[in-house]
């Protein structure tokens, strides 16, 4: 899901995860409409479709330590030992590289930086196994390494164990990746929807031409190299047998 | 014809070249027109090479013989070619899938794999057969060799107007090269269909699973395959064959084969039409600032957030 600033991408979210009643029309998961602003009251339906929102300080509470916030669905999943809880836990984090070491899972919130965070969130809402994730700008403030490695984890979570991703971003360069279809949004409607290869490549509308011009790219035009094993002065049209 | 080890696809190129026949074989091949399934041994003898040539991935060379003799081979015993003339077109013939000629004066051993697998391709074309049927022909090469080769045979197959049968377990060579592209899985088509719709936009919970189990260059972790594994041909789980590794699989796959059912454009087996539609909305519409909203605009009247979002 991509759009220009108040487009109403993160009203959608709000939506999409019960956060939110919408005055009119309807959510479908698998086929059932969902109840309106579900989020309090359906436990179940919490764990199956999860959120990662823009802010990560609103969405961690401050009194958990890292091991707790990304334990906590583990345990309420239940049925595991203490170990082999934590060994969930470790790999969730090492999955999206951080470490899963003593002093960092002993860190609260307050101690970590804003990129830390925001893999933390990632990895606590993988820890539900969740049928959906809508994910809100969830790499925002990672640079381009630790978003590609966000992105990785995604993609292999929809291969792996059939994870539905609604990525919200403004980026359209990460979302072509990890994404199968794009939908546009603007000015609170869908200006234009289709596959992501299709749409980050011959956008038709403006809104969206406009942001595939404003992905990042190299700034660096390709230049001509000179042939392997041929000097640049040298131009001989001559065949060497 | 794209799959994994044990799909079948090795088995599928000897059958639409007419050397399986029956009672191991059933059911039709129809070559122009023509079964080839129970044709009368002559007659497949005079299609063979001629109209219908066949590289098998693992075709052993006669190791006692010459690289060069057993290209020139076709020419010589099927249109009568003298050895020189013969040998000049096999050298030509090298030429045309990128293998040096000087390696035909050579015995099999001393080619690379890859360049035995070329040898292949110059024999399958001596005759210039109508239809050639390539069982993994750029396997083990490396890519820049790989995409030339790949390269080479479509334009041969362009210039030359041959109709082409590839088999491979690399899906974008494959659909580069052809029209049509079909998935084969523990003996049975999972989807089929123009070449850009199958890769690009694969329906079938499988096509998309191994179209997106490729390399990710940013990555430091190994290949994350679709878990499990592909079934043993003598082994195959009942129902649809592929529901032990479905993310979306239910009770009806395990019990009951899917029929192949035209679906999006394009033909899938699965008992949901292909991957299922896990999200969607309907005239989503959202304002706030008529009282029971969040906030109001800056100049004081309501936000209309969503305005009947359908996705």
């Amino acid at each position: 899901m991509i759009g220009p600033s108040a487009s109403g991408k993160s009203t959608l979210a709000k939506i999409l995860t019960g956060q939110l009643a919408a005055d009119s029309g309807e959510v479908i998961l698998e086929g059932s409409p969902l109840p309106s602003s579900w989020r309090q009251r359906d436990r179940m339906l919490r764990r199956r479709i999860q959120l990662v929102a823009q802010d990560p300080w609103d969405a961690l509470s401050p009194r958990m330590t890292v091991e707790e916030l990304v334990g906590e669905p583990v345990v309420i999943e239940g049925g595991m030992s203490a170990s082999q809880r934590q060994g969930v836990v470790s790999e969730l984090l090492e999955s999206v590289g951080l470490p899963a070491a003593g002093g960092f899972l002993r860190s609260r919130t307050h101690e970590l930086s804003g990129g830390q965070l925001q893999r933390i969130a990632l990895a606590r809402a993988l820890a539900a196994k969740p049928k959906l994730l809508v994910a809100d700008e969830p790499t925002s403030m990672l640079d381009a390494s630790e978003q590609a490695r966000m992105m990785v984890v995604l993609r292999e979570r929809q291969i792996e164990m059939g994870l539905g991703l609604v990525l919200i971003s403004h980026d359209v360069a990460v979302v072509r990746k990890v994404t199968d279809r794009i939908v546009v949004l603007d000015g609170g409607v869908v200006v234009e929807e289709g596959p992501s290869a299709l749409v980050s490549t011959y956008p038709q509308t403006s809104t969206a031409q406009r942001l595939v011009q404003e992905a990042p790219r190299l700034g660096i035009a390709p230049t001509e190299l000179p042939p392997a094993g041929q000097p640049e002065s040298e131009k001989s049209t001559e065949r060497k047998t | 014809m794209a799959g994994e080890s044990g799909s079948g696809k090795s088995t599928l190129a000897q059958c639409l070249a007419g050397l399986v026949q029956p009672p191991q074989a059933s059911g039709r091949v129809l070559l122009d027109g023509e079964d080839l399934l129970g044709a009368d041994p002559e007659r497949l003898r005079t299609l063979r090479w001629a109209t219908v040539a066949l590289a098998l991935q693992d075709a052993p060379f006669n190791p006692v013989t010459k690289v060069g003799v057993q290209v020139a081979e076709p020419l010589r015993q099927r249109a009568g070619m003298s050895r020189k003339a013969a040998a000049t077109r096999a050298a030509e013939l090298a030429r045309e899938v990128l293998l040096d000629p000087a390696l035909l004066d050579r015995y099999p051993h001393q080619l690379s794999g890859g360049e035995r697998r070329r040898a292949l391709l110059a024999m399958v074309l001596t005759l210039e057969p109508e239809l050639v049927i390539l069982d993994e022909p750029t396997a083990g090469l490396d890519p820049g060799t790989r995409r030339a080769l790949l390269d080479q045979i479509r334009r041969l197959a362009a210039e030359r107007g041959f109709a082409l049968v590839m088999m491979s377990h690399d899906l974008p060579d494959a659909a580069r090269l052809a029209a049509r592209t079909m998935l084969l899985y523990a003996g049975e088509i999972m989807e089929i269909g123009a070449s850009g719709l199958v890769t690009g936009q694969p329906m079938h919970p499988y096509s998309w699973a191994l179209i997106n189990a490729h390399p990710v260059m940013t990555s430091t972790k190994d290949l994350r395959p679709i878990r499990g594994l592909p079934p043993d041909p003598r082994a195959v789980p009942t129902g649809c064959p592929y529901h032990p590794r479905c993310t979306q699989a239910e009770d009806i796959c395990v019990s009951q084969r899917p029929p192949l059912v035209q679906s999006r454009g394009r033909g899938v087996r699965c008992h949901f039409g292909g991957l299922k539609t896990l999200l969607s909305a309907t005239g989503l519409s959202k304002t706030f600032g008529t009282g029971s909203g969040l906030g109001t605009g800056t100049s004081g009247g309501p936000v209309r957030a969503l305005r009947g979002v359908f996705f």
